[in-house]
């Protein structure tokens, strides 16, 4: 897990997000959401079936973005710099 | 989405997801332990915030940015941003994250393991990578679930991170795990299953899309699930590995020592087919079975597991969920019959009640029989037709655990070092 700085994540955030927001919805309503826009299904058992699309995993480290030192693994100290 | 992280009401973070995909909230309205009305009127600020634009790559551009993916976390804005992924996992395993971050500050280990209780409240924790089993084995229709993945030990006891669970699907059956097969109902989230166009019935046994099929569902979807999801001090704690090199015996007790060396270790093996690139078995060493979500150095959760297992009395345990008989395209995986029957053995004390022996190179305790499980299978050399080619693998195998403690070794004590495999 890499950690970044408030900035870069405000700067991502606001390019990214709508403006219209949905607040805990129940299922049945994001079941609708999803069959709308996620390309969802219910299935048989009542479950609800989507994709993730390209990424089916965790990422792996090689694609892992570092914006800053934090980890114990690249941190001697196996302390965080932040926070 | 707003939910809580932590069934320990003095644990406890208010998160908050904001997502783009409505199946993304549902997913973590399931693995969020799911506020009352009450609690969501008066929810206020959340503690940290998730912002998931998978859908969105990142900028390879920006500093830093390597990939067109990007999980980042800032612990002193309390947010965090993914882009360019839109596996669901990434979410719930950012939370935990948090908690590897925030717990030990304040003396509470957090721990990546699934967690299940008997009849007389005996806890049993599951430490173990992704495909080890966690789930499977802490689903038990005999014992109490409180969780699956990812769990707390405070001076009280335990309690479960995650409102839900989690499961790997692929070729999920009801006859092999009834549980888990039941809990995908209406409200549970399917990730990258196959479905017939015209029954929408799953085929489970479709890996057409990825291996890592998923289901998530509320854990009250569990028939016996304990909620609130907290437990007594363990009395079990059971390291789970999938040894594709057929050499760890399916079980041994650990002595305090081994279980640290183990735990910092974290051993398991990718086995060829389940992965892009993994073309035969390969050692794979995650420190305290979870590197990928830890912030502090592994000995800081290893020294509070040690302090804890010491206080309590717990026992610890290193099962192989993996090879018997020969290595991968050799052998055969351990039927899931027998390790249900050594978790059984283990949690009726049976085990503890048998001769055992020392394994040479391992120096980890095997039992001489084991009841529901033929004693041939608890001596690996013994299940190999080449004995020698079994002490290569074993030597082989050894090294590499002492290659990948090196890491550590400058951190850990005498004791600990010397409770490796021998070369």
């Amino acid at each position: 897990m890499s950690t970044a700085t408030r900035s870069t994540i405000q700067s991502i955030a606001d390019n990214v997000f709508p403006e219209h927001v949905t607040r805990n919805a129940a299922p049945a309503p994001l079941y609708h959401e999803a069959i709308g826009t996620d390309h969802a299904i219910i299935t048989s058992s009542g479950g609800i079936a989507t994709r993730s699309g390209e990424k089916t995993g965790r990422r792996s480290n090689s694609s892992t973005t570092s914006l800053t030192c934090t980890s114990w693994m690249d941190s001697p100290a196996g302390i965080p710099t932040t926070g | 989405m707003d939910g809580f992280a932590g069934w320990d009401p003095d644990n406890r973070l208010r998160i908050r997801i904001i997502c783009s995909r409505p199946y993304h909230a549902l997913f973590m309205r399931n693995m969020l332990i799911r506020p009352s009305a009450g609690e969501l009127a008066n929810f206020k600020d959340p503690d940290y915030v998730i912002y998931n634009a998978g859908q969105n790559k990142a900028d390879p551009s920006i500093e830093g940015v390597g990939s067109d993916t990007c999980v980042a976390l800032n612990f002193g804005a309390s947010e965090m941003v993914i882009l360019g992924t839109e596996y669901a996992g990434e979410m719930k395993k950012g939370v935990f994250t948090i908690m590897n971050y925030l717990m030990p500050k304040k003396g509470v280990l957090s721990m990546h393991c699934s967690a299940n209780e008997g009849d007389s409240n005996d806890v049993s924790l599951f430490f173990g990578l992704s495909g080890t089993g966690k789930t499977t084995l802490s689903a038990d229709p005999r014992r109490a679930l409180i969780g699956d993945d990812e769990h707390c030990w405070t001076d009280k006891g335990i309690f479960n991170i995650e409102g839900g669970c989690y499961a790997k699907c692929i070729d999920l059956s009801r006859e092999k795990e009834p549980e888990i097969f039941d809990a995908i109902r209406f409200g549970s989230v399917l990730e990258n299953t196959i479905q017939d166009e015209r029954t929408h019935e799953v085929d489970y046994s479709d890996s057409t899309i990825t291996e890592n099929t998923r289901a998530s569902y509320p854990i009250e979807f569990i028939d016996n699930a304990k909620v609130p999801c907290i437990g007594d001090h363990p009395k079990h704690i059971i390291f789970l590995t999938c040894d594709a090199f057929g050499v760890l015996p399916p079980v041994s007790r650990l002595t305090p020592e081994q279980a640290m060396y183990h735990f910092i270790s974290g051993y398991t093996a990718k086995v060829a087919g389940t992965e892009v690139g993994v073309t035969e078995p390969q050692a794979t060493f995650s420190a305290c079975y979870g590197a990928a979500f830890l912030v502090w150095h592994p000995t800081k959760y290893a020294e509070q597991l040690a302090a804890r297992m010491k206080q309590h009395g717990s026992d610890a345990w290193l099962v192989n969920t993996g090879w018997s008989g020969g290595g991968f395209g050799v052998g055969s995986r351990m039927p899931l019959k027998y390790t249900r029957a050594i978790i059984d053995a283990i949690h009726s004390g049976e085990l503890a009640n048998v001769h055992y022996h020392t394994d040479p190179v391992f120096g980890v305790a095997i039992p001489d029989s084991c009841p529901g499980v033929p004693a041939k299978i608890l001596e690996p050399r013994k299940t190999w037709k080449d004995e020698a080619a079994f002490d290569v693998a074993a030597k082989d195998l050894a090294k590499k655990f002492h290659d990948n403690f090196e890491t550590y070794a400058d951190q850990a004590s005498n004791a600990i070092r010397n409770a490796g495999p021998t070369i």
